[in-house]
């Protein structure tokens, strides 16, 4: 009983011994640096900068040192101190220096290489993002997905499949801040204007204990926090302390138009970006043009905003706000058919108040408070007779349902209110303990009005967790951090327990070898169809009433080399075991929410490799991986499991999947991209044969409506292999003045047919069969400015 | 929704026609298989059960594009394989087949249910329904009759919205009861249960794995107020809903509704009978019949004891289904002096215009049995799904069907248009509009002669008769 009041005791007088502590710039735009690398020379003693730039250096003897400062593009940067018993902050600036890789043979990477102690671990930095080849916007998810542990569905989903897990088991932080449904356009691009990224840290797996609420990864989003050095307004203008405008840069391409602003303010930075697509525009003016009402149009816009300041050299307090939104809308009919009206519009919303603590010492306490809102909204309407403009109506009077006879109003609205506190202690440098808490309350409300019937679903989860993380060396080759997660859920009545642990052991400097294994649970899932083709939205459900939420236990065993500067090869297999995993209920109960959702269990195993690269003039990775995600799910609620139909491989299985991602600089005016991915194709589930059926929507009076499908075993069929590769190339230039960059995009280069999805005729003897296919080939171009 | 979504994918998706035999793997080892689908149908007190081939993808024989029955005219249908007559939002057809003198795939009046169905149908088996009362069992034989069941189907006009004479019915195959008692088919306390043997065309003994009960019909209402909603829900019998409605007479008179309102039909059934089938008809005037409109499956809104109760939101429109027995500009004409306009004597498509509107409708509501809900709702499963079906063969397989019952309560309506009662043709106000409005032979009690009205403000303030739950926004 002794034990925890002599650990406190130990970790209250170690949080007032000396410790070098504080915040690592770029002296150009005074930007904090993620990950670089603060070592004291001659010592084993190193850190490296958290992704807000900050670092602890504890338990530091008497003595004279000199500290050391280095980071990939900038120059080294030392100084003389002397410690003589207190503790001291140390805010250090770097300068910019054209990328020297021989000259530096410590690197960020390396740091993370040696010191962090976590599996499945990837970095992408907004140049990852912007050196890959994309579809009109470079975007996050599309980078991601080149890396062997994540694969999508297909060119028009960007929804993230990680090990098998589907797309609702991904924890999508942007400044720490959930994001329910990250997508524009159904799912084509992500909602994250790559401008806007300081850095993406990406978990595939055997996460720590911070993380909670998801399944199978974690993509933690940084914003930039922007240029607080060089404000363009005059030193004798009295607002200039206050605020500032340093620079901006644009970005014109054939479809959207995007914009980022930067500047000081007081004691601090801001940051504000936008986007917004204008096919709508070209849309109008093409039927302004032949004097019609344009049939469909769509647009998406997001803007995000960041701002930080300094209260004193001990709490800073950083706002965060992002807001997208997409609007669809279609009109098909008239004439023959009766008139629809389809109108869509989702987006999401965030507000994220963050205040960081950071005493002169060797702890920092991070506490947030933010809210979340998604909220798609289905307006359609049927005119059954839309062309008729009766004489007895149309001088007379507008009455209410003449133009519309029949609406589908649908609303859904997820909100989060998130509080939560983080403390990091560096006991020594061979111990940090990492601990917390976090209170989320959640608004789920569902509401569907069709002909006059209206149905609501609303449900008020409330989940609060507390979790903690220690992390230490107890040899200089073996790192362990090992973490526990308690959650409680008002919908579930018995609390949860995660325990997790990785541990990293390098028996040569240059290679370390990985274990990670922990249990994660989640108390949300998404009513999405597997079967879907297109991710249009999320549907986010709590788990049942009184049910077990969802769980799985990740296995995970990995190696690391580090070749040179930065070029790392390693493997990974994993296995993960889903106990409880829900999905939509095919026989569910339309009025009985209790019924939506159906418990199965899976099994996901894999193996993956991942070599990356960095010379002079390229920097990317080549990846492969083999991977199996088996489902179990009685799908019929009968109690008996039918192996044909309820034991099958995921839709997004695809056991062998091959990427690389390269990009050249040719000289100083061309760089050159490409990404290539070649992979098994997905599965589906065959046509067999074919019989009369009555028709799907109502017309239980004909039984000899169609033919329609048999069906064969689930998931049995696979499409064919999918290749795509994708070029870009970028000219610097001048133009109107402005540094510029062209950048010019080839999707799938060599026209690959790759295949969507196959439709049957049986109104045919044999039946007929055609292909949809993906994206063909595609050019597109854009102009990047600085001003 | 997702269908529109798709059709802007379908945009940037490219199609590609396929060899069948690149399926091979998947669909070699199908046999052909048999579905089927008994159905009792209490209201109509009969019984009808279909029997029906499921086929390779690779047969060769049902769709032989030629015109088997003699009713291809190359003046109407010679449309191409598109199965559309070419015209300014319709192009010409690509593979020659339009105008070419001969039928071909995808042409009207080609490979038709006349000549499909019997292609279709498994004819030659033993079938017979047994009920079970008190522990007395009877049964009923069936035999196969090659006009046993009814389906609506639409005469090709050029590709028009179907008129009222576009409508017509096709006869298909199945088994009906042979002589059986009347009483037989709406015993709403026995049991009944099914019994198959396709022997003869190698398909074995098929039965029912399960009883089978009735379900039972719906009740209509006018309204749901909170003051009977409560004396329904009381309610543990379907008599005793019967005695609370004020609709019911031993049988509902026609309703009425007004044009551009928002109005409701009214219903509720005892639990656990709570999904339904809602089928609307129009009446024919001409003779003096009603046609297949839609229908749509249903579930009832609210569950308050033993009762389900669901409002249906009328659909307050006319059809325009009668032409004005004229042509006009846009009409579908045959052109025998190739002068490409339309000359007198030369036959045309009459369009349906706002003329001759059809008002007149009749609402059917189906309950179902357990197991017939199972096989209609629950599509997402294959159809020989041990949820879907209840029909096993001797070896315990299950079959493609189901056997159960759908039970239906059928109410007319009529649509009134209040607004024809406030003015003459030229607009100007009718003087008689009044009297006419409120003359219940006319309208029935659900329109109000409004004394002003301003939605428009050109308009101004004008005498109307609208419908009676106008809300004026």
């Amino acid at each position: 009983m002794k034990f925890p009041f002599v650990l406190l005791f130990s970790l209250f007088s170690i949080g007032y011994s000396e410790s070098i502590s504080g915040t690592v710039r770029d002296k150009k735009t005074g930007e904090p640096l993620p990950y670089a690398n603060i070592v004291i020379i001659e010592t084993d003693i190193g850190t490296a900068t958290d992704n807000n730039g900050y670092y602890i250096l504890p338990s530091i003897n008497k003595g004279d040192y000199i500290l050391k400062v280095m980071m990939i593009g900038y120059a080294s940067f030392e100084k003389d101190l002397i410690i003589d018993g207190k503790n001291i902050r140390l805010d250090i600036e770097l300068f910019e220096e054209t990328i020297n890789i021989d000259a530096i043979k410590v690197s960020a990477e390396r740091m993370r290489f040696e010191k962090k102690v976590d599996v499945s671990r990837v970095n992408i930095s907004r140049n990852d993002i912007r050196m890959a080849p994309a579809f009109i916007e470079s975007d996050v998810f599309r980078t991601l997905q080149l890396l062997p542990s994540v694969s999508s569905s297909n060119d028009f989903n960007a929804a993230l499949i990680v090990r098998g897990g589907s797309p609702d088991e991904n924890l999508i932080l942007l400044d720490g801040t959930e994001i329910y449904n990250p997508y524009h356009i159904g799912g084509v691009f992500s909602t994250f204007n790559s401008d806007m990224i300081s850095d993406s840290e990406f978990l595939a797996g055997g996460y720590p204990a911070n993380y909670g609420g998801r399944l199978s990864s974690v993509l933690k989003i940084t914003a930039r926090e922007g240029d607080s050095k060089n404000g363009r307004l005059s030193e004798n203008n009295p607002i200039k302390k206050y605020w500032d405008f340093s620079k901006g840069n644009g970005n014109v391409s054939l479809l959207s138009s995007k914009v980022l602003t930067e500047g000081a303010l007081y004691r601090g930075a801001w940051m504000f970006s936008a986007r917004r697509t204008y096919f709508d525009k070209f849309v109008d003016l093409y039927y302004d043009l032949k004097d019609n009402t344009s049939p469909f149009n769509y647009y998406f816009w997001d803007t995000h905003f960041k701002a930080n300041t300094s209260i004193n050299n001990t709490n800073r307090l950083i706002y965060s706000q992002f807001s997208g939104k997409d609007n669809l809308y279609i009109n098909i009919g008239g004439d023959d058919f009766p008139g629809i009206d389809f109108d869509w519009d989702w987006g999401n919303s965030t507000k994220n108040l963050t205040w960081r603590y950071i005493p002169n010492s060797n702890y920092l306490i991070v506490t947030a408070l933010s809210k979340t809102r998604y909220n798609f909204n289905v307006n359609f309407a049927v005119d059954f007779n839309p062309n008729v403009n009766s004489p007895d109506t149309l001088n007379t009077i507008n009455l209410g349902s003449e133009s519309t006879d029949l609406e589908l109003n649908i609303d859904n609205i997820v909100e989060d209110i998130d509080l939560n506190q983080n403390i990091k202690i560096v006991l020594n440098n061979n111990i940090t303990i990492d601990g917390g808490w976090q209170i989320k309350q959640l608004a789920l409300d569902f509401e569907r009005n069709f002909a006059g019937e209206k149905f609501n679903l609303t449900s008020n989860p409330q989940i609060n967790s507390l979790f903690t993380n220690v992390i230490f060396n107890p040899f200089p080759i073996f790192y362990v951090n090992t973490g526990l997660r308690y959650s409680k859920s008002n919908r579930y009545p018995k609390s949860i327990l995660d325990p997790r642990i990785s541990i990293k052991y390098t028996p040569i400097p240059d290679l370390a070898l990985k274990f990670s294994t922990g249990t994660f649970t989640q108390f949300l899932y998404t009513t999405n169809e597997e079967e879907e083709l297109l991710r249009i939205v999320d549907f986010w459900q709590p788990i049942p009433n009184g049910k077990k939420p969802q769980r799985a236990d990740h296995w995970i065993l990995g190696a690391e080399y580090w070749i040179s500067n930065g070029n790392t090869i390693s493997i990974e297999t994993y296995f993960k075991d889903y106990s409880n995993v829900y999905d939509l209920n095919p026989a569910r109960e339309p009025n009985d929410e209790n019924t939506f959702a159906i418990a199965g269990t899976a099994e996901a195993y894999g193996i993956e490799f991942l070599y990356r690269y960095v010379t002079k003039k390229s920097t990317g990775w080549l990846s492969y991986a083999y991977s199996n995600i088996k489902r179990k799910v009685d799908l019929n609620s009968d109690g008996i499991i039918h192996p044909e139909q309820e034991i099958y491989p995921a839709k997004y299985d695809k056991p062998h999947s091959f990427s690389m991602l390269y990009s050249y600089k040719i000289n100083e005016k061309y760089t050159l991209g490409i990404t290539t991915v070649f992979a098994s194709g997905q599965t589906y589930t065959p046509v067999i044969g074919k019989v009369y059926q009555a028709g799907q929507y109502g017309s239980l009076e004909n039984p000899y409506s169609d033919f329609g499908n048999i069906n064969g075993k689930r998931n049995s069929g696979r499409y064919p292999s999918y290749f795509r590769i994708d070029l870009s190339l970028s000219k610097k230039s001048t133009l109107f003045g402005l540094d510029s960059q062209w950048k010019f995009q080839i999707i799938n280069l060599t026209n690959n047919y790759n295949v969507f999805f196959y439709n049957w005729n049986h109104n045919a003897s044999p039946s007929q069969v055609s292909a949809y296919s993906m994206f063909p080939f595609i050019f597109s171009f854009g102009w990047e400015f600085n001003f | 929704m997702k269908r529109y979504l798709l059709f802007i994918i379908f945009i940037l998706a490219c199609e590609k026609e396929l060899d069948i035999t690149d399926f091979y793997d998947d669909y070699s080892e199908y046999e052909s298989g048999i579905r089927i689908e008994a159905l009792i149908l209490p209201s109509d007190s009969t019984a009808i059960v279909r029997i029906d081939k499921s086929f390779s993808l690779t047969e060769s024989n049902i769709f032989d594009c030629t015109d088997n029955n003699d009713n291809w005219d190359p003046l109407l249908h010679d449309t191409g394989s598109d199965g559309q007559t070419a015209n300014a939002e319709t192009p010409q057809d690509e593979d020659g087949t339009e105008n070419n003198g001969m039928p071909d795939c995808g042409e009207p009046n080609i490979d038709e249910y006349e000549e499909i169905l019997p292609q279709v149908h498994v004819s030659d088996c033993e079938v017979i329904i047994r009920r079970s009362t008190d522990g007395n069992i009877d049964e009923c034989n069936f035999l196969f009759n090659e006009n046993g069941g009814q389906i609506t189907d639409y005469k090709f006009n050029g590709g028009k919205n179907p008129l009222l004479e576009d409508f017509e019915l096709v006869n298909y195959g199945a088994y009906l009861p042979n002589e059986c008692e009347i009483g037989f088919w709406s015993d709403y306390e026995a049991q009944y249960s099914f019994f198959c043997d396709c022997s003869n065309p190698g398909f074995g003994i098929i039965t029912s794995n399960n009883f089978v009960t009735l379900s039972k019909p719906v009740v209509f209402f006018e309204n749901f107020s909170d003051t009977n909603i409560e004396e329904i829900s009381n309610c543990t019998s379907i008599d005793c809903l019967k005695e609370k409605s004020t609709l019911y007479d031993n049988g509902y008179s026609k309703q009425y509704y007004p044009r551009y309102s928002e109005s409701f039909l009214y219903y509720a059934s005892m639990l656990p009978d709570q999904f339904y089938q809602a089928v609307q008809f129009m009446y024919d005037e001409d003779d003096a019949t009603y046609h297949y409109y839609h229908g749509h499956r249903d579930i009832g809104n609210e569950f308050l004891g033993n009762v389900s109760f669901k409002q249906e939101q009328i659909i307050p429109e006319f059809y325009d289904g009668l032409g004005n027995g004229n042509y006009d500009i846009g009409e579908i004409f045959s052109d025998y002096n190739s002068n490409g306009i339309w000359d007198e004597n030369e036959d045309f498509i009459d369009a349906g215009d706002k003329i001759g509107d059809i008002a007149e409708y009749a609402y059917k509501i189906f309950t179902f049995s357990n197991s017939y809900k199972n096989y209609y709702f629950n599509t997402d499963f294959l159809l020989n799904d041990p949820i879907r079906s209840n029909l096993q063969d001797q070896s315990g397989k299950y079959i493609m069907g189901a056997f159960g019952s759908m039970t239906s309560e059928k109410i007319d309506f009529e649509i009134i248009d209040c607004t024809q009662y406030s003015f003459n043709d030229d607009g100007s106000t009718n003087i008689y509009g009044e009297i006419d409005c409120l003359d219940e032979t006319k309208t029935h009690s659900v329109c109000t002669w409004y004394d002003g009205v301003s939605k428009q403000s050109c308009i101004g303030y004008e005498p109307v008769c609208l419908p009676a739950n106008y809300c004026g926004d």
